[in-house]
């Protein structure tokens, strides 16, 4: 299916009627840069997103995708490219895998359209490049298709490996190299995936986050065991082992709040008491390392109630609250 | 439409979203980093990079951060009419960062 096709196709009748709208609008006609359009876009797409809408988002999509490929720059190509990831990963949840992987037409063609990073006007690295390409692979792992994720790495790999601007590309790129891995070890490459994060220089906090990204995704693809298999074999410092049992922030679930989201609540206490089990080793040398333990409890308290267990809960708190405040 | 970093940045300073940002739009004060909105392309990458959740879209900042929006805002363009470039690779956090970071719950 070609962009075309997919933009007739994709909005129930109405996106032709806006293709022919928006072909027309000139910055003129609306008062907005073509910059200011483009944000404009992107926040309806997510907009449309939130509020579960999924046909205005595509229909919206194929706008902004339209504006990115006019503009040619490397931010209008990103953004295109995020927002077509943040509409495949609606649809797909949506169970629309077929609407999903109209969208990655759309992404790649923004991948193959996002030109260097530039600086003054010269061109410095690919960095923007190599990340529409780790979210293109992330989507194409998630469709299971092995042979997309690797046409994919291999892309990176050229841009990386380039005489001009491959060194730079390598050094700026090392952010997405977890998530690079992550989609290797999705398509069953566990091997390629581990030893990729291992390639992540040590001062990075993406490796430590590579090694806790592919243990929940061996948590979620096969059991416990295997997700432990790799905190243990890789995974050295007790807080770092914590953190991957359960959360790292937000917006960043790892074991026990990956596998409650999924409705696996018994395997999601399993890995709390395990992340308890980590959290009694803390240290109570100093003030700072009581605090953190206080804190270590307080989270595991709030997981466990999260996952029902109201017993737990309450026994991860009095240990929280039996500790001095350290800070 | 921007990404804001928020007062929980101050005193750490992890800088773990600098290195995911395909703009480079983070800039550095002696404190904390601030994004500049007129190059963040609001791709909200960093967000799950902070160890203490101090980044937000402008339009998600919590209520008794809204005047970080500003504060974004000025002080980016303060750091780049004073000569300074966008930071680019990981700093080491500021010396306060684990206590501050502990001092948050986190």
């Amino acid at each position: 299916m070609n962009r075309r096709d997919f933009i007739l196709g994709c909005g129930i009748g109405m996106a032709s009627v806006a293709l022919g709208t928006w072909a027309g609008c000139s910055d003129s006609d609306s008062g907005e840069t073509r910059a200011e359009t483009l944000a404009r876009l992107q926040r309806q797409v997510r907009e449309y997103v939130q509020t579960g809408d999924l046909e205005g988002a595509q229909q919206d999509l194929g706008k902004l995708s339209d504006l990115a490929f006019s503009m040619a720059t490397y931010q209008s190509n990103t953004i295109a490219a995020l927002s077509c990831a943040l509409v495949f990963d609606a649809l797909l949840e949506n169970g629309s895998s077929s609407d999903a992987t109209a969208i990655t037409v759309f992404m790649s063609e923004h991948f193959s359209a996002t030109p260097p990073n530039e600086r003054n006007g010269d061109p410095i690295h690919n960095k923007a490049k190599v990340m529409v390409a780790s979210e293109l692979m992330l989507r194409y792992a998630a469709l299971g298709d092995g042979a997309l994720v690797e046409e994919v790495y291999t892309s990176i790999r050229e841009l990386i490996e380039e005489e001009e601007l491959g060194p730079a590309t390598r050094e700026a790129s090392w952010g997405y190299m977890d998530d690079i891995a992550l989609s290797l070890y999705m398509v069953g490459r566990h091997t390629e995936a581990l030893v990729l994060v291992s390639q992540i220089p040590e001062e990075y906090p993406q490796r430590v986050a590579g090694y806790q990204d592919l243990a929940r995704q061996a948590a979620l693809d096969a059991d416990l065991q295997a997700a432990f298999g790799i905190l243990d074999h890789y995974i050295t410092d007790p807080e770092d082992r914590f953190v991957a049992l359960t959360y790292f922030n937000r917006v960043r679930p790892l074991i026990a709040h990956s596998l409650m989201e999924a409705g696996r609540t018994l395997e999601a206490i399993e890995a709390l008491e395990e992340a308890e089990s980590t959290a009694d080793g803390f240290s109570e040398a100093t003030l700072l390392d009581i605090c953190k333990k206080r804190n270590a409890y307080y989270k595991l308290s709030g997981l466990y109630e999260a996952a029902g267990d109201g017993a737990k809960a309450s026994e991860a708190r009095d240990k929280a609250e039996s500790l001095p405040l350290g800070c | 439409m921007a990404h804001v970093v928020t007062d929980n940045c101050r005193g750490c300073r992890f800088t773990d979203c600098v290195m995911v940002c395909p703009v480079d739009c983070f800039y550095a004060r002696p404190d904390m980093l601030v994004i500049d909105p007129k190059e963040c392309i609001d791709c909200a990458a960093c967000v799950s990079e902070c160890p203490v959740e101090a980044i937000y879209g402008d339009d998600e900042v919590p209520d008794d951060q809204q005047d970080m929006i500003d504060y974004n805002a000025k002080q980016a363009q303060l750091l780049k009419d004073m000569g300074n470039q966008p930071i680019t690779d990981t700093l080491d956090p500021l010396p306060t960062a684990e206590q501050r970071k502990a001092e948050l719950g986190f």
